[in-house]
Order: C-alpha cells, then structure tokens, then sequence
C-alpha cells in the first residue's frame, strides 16, 4: 500500500510541533547562562541597570542562578512538567516561555523597588506547572482531585511564602537572597490568562 | 644589769607591742570596705526625667538586615562607677561587647553589628542620644547593657592570723563574695520600642590573704562580668528566637520590612519539587497501566 505523502507530510510536522523545543530552549538557557559566568553578570536582574536602559535584563534575568542548587531544583520542577505540558498543548506552552519572562520582569519593575537583583527560572516554572493542572481539570475527569490538590500546592507555597518566608528570613540560597512570591504569582497569572482568555488568542 | 628596772618597764612594752599589732592589723583590715556596689540603669538612662514614662505609641518597623549596635548604659551619677574592685574599665566593658557581637554576626538578618564607645553615651542621653548614636554609627536597634555588681568581703577565722602580720600574706582570713548581674535591652530607636530583653547573672566566691583583697575582688569582678555575659549571650539567643516567633504568631507587634537593595530569588525548592514529581509520577503511572 502506498503511503499518502501529504498525510505522511502532516504526521511528521504534528511530530515536530510536538516535540518540547519549548521547554528544552528554556532549560538550554539556563544552563548555557550558569556555565558561562560572566553571563550571569551580563543578564541578571539588575534593577538599577535596568532603569539605565539595560531592559533585556527584565526578561534574561529568569534564566539566571545564583546556585547549582538552585538551578538544579528549578529544572527538576520544569523538564518533566514542561515537557508533559508542551505534548499536550504546544503553542500555549510556548506562548507561556515567552510571555512569562516578560511578564515576571515587568511586575517585579514595577511592584517591587526594593529588589534590586533577582534570578530564577521558578516563576516560569510555576506557570507550566499551573498551566499544566489547568489544562488537565478541564480534560481529565478522573484525575481531577489530583489536578486541584497541584494547584493548591502552588497557592499554598506563594502563601507560605509571603507570611512566613518572605518576611522572616527565609532563606533559598546562600547568602542574603530571600523567595520572591511575586514571580511565582506572575507565573500562575500568566497560565491563568493563557487558559481562560488564551481561546481568544490565534492557538 | 639593773633587772629591777627592766621588769617595770616590761609592761609598757608589752602593750606598746600589742598597740602596734592591732594597729597593723587594723590597716589590712579596715582598707577594704565591707560591702561595695557599681550599677547602671536602662530606665535612668533612658527617662531620667520622667517618673512615669508613656508607652510608645507606633508600631516598630524593621528593615532587615538590621544594623545593630551595643553599648553599655553609663552610671547615672555620670562619672566613673568604682567598686571594691575598681571601676569596670572601657578595655573590659569592649571586650564583654566584642564577645556579644561575635555570637550574632554571622546572622542573615543582620547587616552588622558595632560596638559603641561608652564616651559616645551620656548620663540621662535617653532617646535623644540614642537618635544621635542613630546618626553617627548608622544604626536601627541598639542592645543597650546595664549591669549591678555587688561585692561582699567578710572576716573568717583565719584572719586572728592577720595579728602575726606574716598572716596576711599567707592566710585566706577574707571570704568575697560577688553577685554580678547583667541585662540586655534591645531597643527600635526610632519607635523608642523595647523589642526583648535578656538577662544574665553569675556569682563568684573566693578566699584572699588581707592584703590580696583588693586584687582578689577585682578579679572576681572581672570573671563576674564574663560569667554573667556568658549566660546573657543564651538567654539573648533564647531571646531573639522567641521574638522571632512572637512577630510570626502577631505580625502587628512589629512590621517586618526589607531594605531596598535585597536580592531575591526564583526558586522551587527540593520540598515543592519532591512532592509534585512524586504525585505527577503516580499519575502518570496510573494512566499508563491503568
């Protein structure tokens, strides 16, 4: 039987379009920015940097790490659940890698002067995460509770966050560096947005 | 040899001899006073106009990491406070605050701690001068020190030796006695609020010939003071984690609030992390063999 190239055409580009390209870019990032070290210097947060015109900072910041703890613990959240999230619907995924560096940036500029430097891929990781739930509450009857007990989990560490570790000396990574629940809050938004409003969105 | 003459003159040097004892002994003695006691005061220092001093009224705000600063209170009389065993010297008094500033410097929440100079405080400064220290050292919380040193010398048996004059060098005829106790306030200085308090005691006794008296309190004064801070540096620990957990329980008893220029962090940490891939795993699982 001979093979339609068309359809065989269309099996390989959906295969494309569902590879995690997404989500490996972001980890590749990361990674590329923690062992070339004086990227780190060249694209961290940097709030007065920023406000001298360095803005690309807002953005590459999120690919930043202080520590190989901390990088570690941040891909170990965001591979398995980026790549499950851009299998099952790449483009909001995608979306969510773009959209969500520039959102945390924006909103700690904004609501946040007194951080001054800041780094961590956790903001966008909680979004793929939220995004993640989202779209499975809607399609997965069975594994409802589960879906709704990961976003709990999500509420309950940004809550945790903001009463006990933001103010009281909770400490991530070494040094003086403390949670910032802000961008984690960001993130969930963002997967929030992409959920519900993201229908309206060419997806 | 004219005996009869001597004879008479034998009772007159007799008590000549025994007049020059007691005398002599008098002097080891009388020269240390039986008691003895150098204080200072938080409250004096702090209100020493006011009888009944207001409670503040704001709420304390702290921006972490705090700048610390500790200095021990000045006597209220404004000069030099000398005990039986002297006055507690600057050197000493730097010491006692270097050895407190160590045990909380490595905190994350604290930016750096300074010793103050007792030359920068004055008798009755209360806040105004604190305000000043404020300016000067560039600090928000200062650990303000008092302490009251009682010294007690007393006669045992021994000292019938003290009439031998030889056994005043030789025998501990004198018992000390030194009771040492020492407080830390910790105050906001712009809310004027006591934040917490710690205190520290130590007691210290030991024999001395008479003529070591002196010598003898003032060391026990010394190892008195480094016994008392010793247990005030446990209890300000004890202190400072039970305030840490008081402002958990009522965040309204004092804002908590970071400085600007504070690095954060992105981080999921390794507990999140465990607990959702253990969850997404056996849900992953499920699907595939169920």
């Amino acid at each position: 039987m001979k093979k339609d190239p068309k359809a065989s055409a269309a099996v390989a580009g959906a295969r494309l379009i569902h590879r995690p390209w997404g989500t490996l870019i972001t980890v590749l990032l990361a990674l590329a920015v923690f062992l070339v070290p004086s990227s780190g210097a060249r694209l961290g947060y940097d709030r007065a940097l920023i406000l001298e015109g360095e803005w690309w900072r807002c953005v590459t910041g999120n690919w930043v790490h202080f520590s190989g703890s901390h990088l570690f613990w941040n891909l170990v959240v965001l591979l398995p659940t980026g790549i499950w999230l851009e299998g099952r619907c790449p483009r909001r995924a995608r979306l969510l890698y773009v959209s969500a560096p520039i959102a945390i940036g924006a909103v700690l500029l904004a609501l946040d002067p007194a951080l001054s430097r800041y780094a961590g891929l956790s903001g966008i990781a909680s979004g793929v995460v939220a995004l993640l739930a989202l779209s499975h509450l809607a399609s997965s009857p069975n594994d409802r509770w589960f879906w709704r007990a990961v976003l709990g989990l999500i509420a309950l560490k940004i809550v945790a966050e903001m009463l006990v570790g933001r103010p009281y000396f909770a400490r991530f990574v070494p040094g003086d560096v403390y949670a910032v629940p802000l961008a984690h809050l960001t993130g969930v938004a963002c997967a929030c947005f992409l959920r519900f409003r993201g229908q309206r969105l060419p997806l | 040899m004219n005996f009869s003459s001597s004879r008479r003159k034998l009772p007159g040097f007799i008590l000549v001899l025994s007049a020059a004892l007691l005398f002599s002994a008098g002097c080891v003695s009388h020269r240390v006073r039986k008691k003895a006691e150098r204080a200072t005061s938080v409250v004096s220092y702090l209100y020493p106009d006011e009888a009944n001093p207001l409670p503040p009224t704001s709420i304390p705000v702290l921006r972490l990491p705090l700048r610390v600063g500790v200095a021990f209170v000045p006597s209220s009389s404004g000069h030099l406070d000398y005990g039986a065993g002297g006055p507690i010297s600057e050197l000493q008094k730097n010491a006692l605050m270097q050895r407190v500033a160590a045990e909380f410097k490595g905190l994350e929440y604290i930016q750096n701690i300074q010793t103050i100079p007792s030359s920068y405080l004055r008798a009755g400064g209360g806040f105004g001068n604190l305000n000043q220290l404020r300016s000067l050292f560039g600090i928000d919380v200062i650990a303000l020190v008092a302490y009251d040193q009682v010294q007690f010398t007393n006669h045992n048996v021994l000292s019938l030796t003290y009439w031998t004059i030889a056994g005043a060098y030789l025998f501990h005829g004198n018992q000390n006695d030194t009771q040492t106790l020492m407080e830390a306030a910790v105050y906001d200085i712009e809310s004027r609020h006591l934040l917490f308090r710690a205190p520290g005691g130590s007691r210290v006794k030991a024999g001395a010939a008479g003529v070591y008296v002196a010598q003898r309190l003032r060391a026990d004064g010394a190892k008195g003071f480094d016994d008392a801070t010793t247990e005030l540096i446990v209890n300000l620990k004890t202190q400072l984690e039970e305030f840490r957990v008081r402002v958990k329980e009522a965040p309204g008893e004092v804002k908590i609030e970071h400085k600007p220029g504070y690095t954060g962090a992105g981080s999921m940490g390794s507990a999140f992390a465990a607990v959702l891939l253990t969850g997404l795993g056996v849900v992953y699982w499920r699907r595939r063999h169920g």
